[in-house]
């Protein structure tokens, strides 16, 4: 995939390859982490956990699961 | 549309306009670099900002925006407000000309079906240039590669905040560069 495309996409499409490249970033690290090698940085502890209390899956927006705040 | 729940961030952002927080504010970092050329990885998202009303106190709070976050139930820290799944990092940003000219120029973009003002590219530039972090500069080179520079818009910006000279001696760094 060239980078010319890349630069070609609308915004929304972007920031959709972003979050997927941050998933599998994360995913890496962990990998990375479950083999003995260095631990998940702790700004992406953060980011993991703010996406597991912060972002609504579509599942649980059908169910209409509410925001968890402190 | 792809669902990543960034109108919601936007609309937040809105919402704090509206509510009298915010006075200005536009999407900067490496999330704005992203929006003007290509995906990269990061974790959060940078806005910077004015208050509307001007802070008295020697110490900059953020208390008010904290409190619109608890409104909402949107959780927080120290650094990041989580909205919707997004760290979103606020820059108090008055004190910095060119942070603050970088607000007062930003462009107007349209992201699903919402407006969203993103510091332009020269700005961001010059602001990387002046940070200087590795990661700065590959930014930089990201646009320099691009070829999505105004030149002549991007002289007169590192002119007017004394960065010409910074330029000079980095450009190095940035293959393609003119």
């Amino acid at each position: 995939m060239s980078r010319a495309y890349l630069r070609s996409l609308p915004l929304d499409e972007k920031i959709a390859r972003l979050v997927d490249l941050q998933e599998r970033y994360y995913e890496l690290l962990a990998i990375r982490a479950s083999n003995g090698g260095r631990p998940i940085p702790s700004k992406w502890q953060k980011w993991r956990e703010a996406k597991r209390t912060g972002g609504l899956s579509e599942r649980d927006k059908d169910v209409g699961t509410p925001y968890r705040s402190i | 549309m792809s669902s990543t729940n960034i109108e919601r961030v936007l609309t937040a952002l809105r919402e704090m306009h509206e509510a009298g927080i915010l006075k200005d504010y536009a999407i900067g970092g490496a999330f704005a670099a992203i929006l003007h050329s290509e995906p990269i990885s990061t974790i959060d998202l940078d806005i910077f900002f004015f208050f509307k009303e001007k802070q008295t106190g020697p110490v900059l709070s953020l208390k008010k925006l904290y409190d619109f976050a608890k409104t909402k139930g949107f959780t927080f820290d120290h650094e990041f407000i989580n909205i919707d799944g997004w760290l979103v990092q606020f820059v108090e940003s008055s004190e910095n000309p060119l942070w603050s000219a970088a607000i007062e120029n930003a462009d107007g973009l349209t992201i699903g079906h919402l407006e969203a003002k993103v510091i332009d590219r020269e700005h961001l530039v010059a602001m990387w240039l002046l940070a200087g972090r590795p990661k700065d500069y590959q930014k930089i080179g990201m646009f320099v590669d691009a070829d999505i520079l105004d030149y002549e818009k991007l002289n007169n910006i590192l002119n007017r905040h004394g960065l010409l000279v910074k330029w000079e001696a980095e450009k190095w760094r940035f293959s393609n560069e003119k």
